[in-house]
């Protein structure tokens, strides 16, 4: 009840391809938690370079044979793509995004940053939904996958690593019972 | 004159170095220039409130690399 009181009031934001009377359901990205890797990395990443200043070398080629200009360069050179990865890992997670409207199942990727990928399909054309959990990660947080089997030609739709899986596949069932009642609205 | 061979001396390793990061930030810009477009086309595709900050940062990490390129070519020039 409260789930469906909180949706009620909740502001989905509004998708390139969606259209005026259609109601978005759930829409969703990966979880947080898929992030932290990368975010343990950039931080190593970002200390590299203080670290091998404070341990010191005995006889360092590097200190013997790089200028100081030389040595600056590189390091503002590594921060700079350190920082880069970081912005790129994060716009590959904020803008890969699956949607449930009323009417379709829409499956937004960036498989990298110059890969575009939108797949959708109408709700009658769902046959089967189904949603796997697994790992502590995943138990202890609450995400997984979520399958969507369609029929005939169209790609079955994967929903990596979505928070509430089991909640989500209860909302798209539901949305299909309605629709096998009173069909799909126009 | 030392008679060891010191090969550290003979190689010029700043040179070597100076001119790999201005290789790699030549291709920074290349890529990041890329990267301004395609967070536009991103931005596009789900409205939100952060699609300003994300093309904002675009376009400074590609001015950054700019500004960047031209100090190191400065660096291994003069």
């Amino acid at each position: 009840m409260a789930d469906a009181n909180l949706d009620s009031i909740k502001q989905f934001p509004h998708f390139e391809t969606q259209s005026a009377d259609e109601e978005v359901i759930v829409f969703s990205r990966a979880h947080l938690f898929t992030n932290l890797w990368w975010i343990v990395l950039v931080i190593i990443l970002l200390l590299i370079p203080s670290a091998l200043k404070l341990v010191e070398f005995k006889d360092n080629p590097f200190d013997l044979a790089l200028s100081a200009g030389s040595q600056f360069i590189l390091t503002l050179a590594w921060y700079l793509f350190v920082i880069s990865f970081a912005f790129q890992r994060f716009l590959l997670w904020f803008f890969n995004i699956y949607i449930i409207t009323n009417k379709r199942v829409v499956d937004i990727d960036f498989y990298h940053l110059f890969y575009k990928e939108i797949s959708s399909t109408t709700i009658n054309h769902v046959q089967d939904v189904t949603h796997r959990r697994g790992g502590v990660a995943q138990l202890l947080f609450d995400y997984g996958d979520l399958f969507i089997q369609t029929a005939g030609t169209t790609p079955n739709f994967e929903f990596h690593a979505i928070p509430k899986p089991g909640l989500v596949q209860k909302k798209l069932i539901a949305l299909l019972k309605g629709v096998k009642m009173m069909g799909l609205p126009d | 004159m030392s008679k060891e061979f010191d090969l550290l001396s003979l190689l010029p390793l700043t040179l070597i170095v100076n001119w790999f990061v201005v290789l790699f930030l030549a291709g920074y810009v290349f890529f990041s220039f890329l990267v301004i477009r395609q967070v536009a086309v991103m931005c596009s595709v789900v409205e939100s409130g952060i699609n300003v900050i994300l093309k904002l940062l675009a376009q400074l990490l590609f001015l950054a690399g700019l500004l960047l390129l031209l100090i190191a070519l400065a660096v291994t020039i003069f």
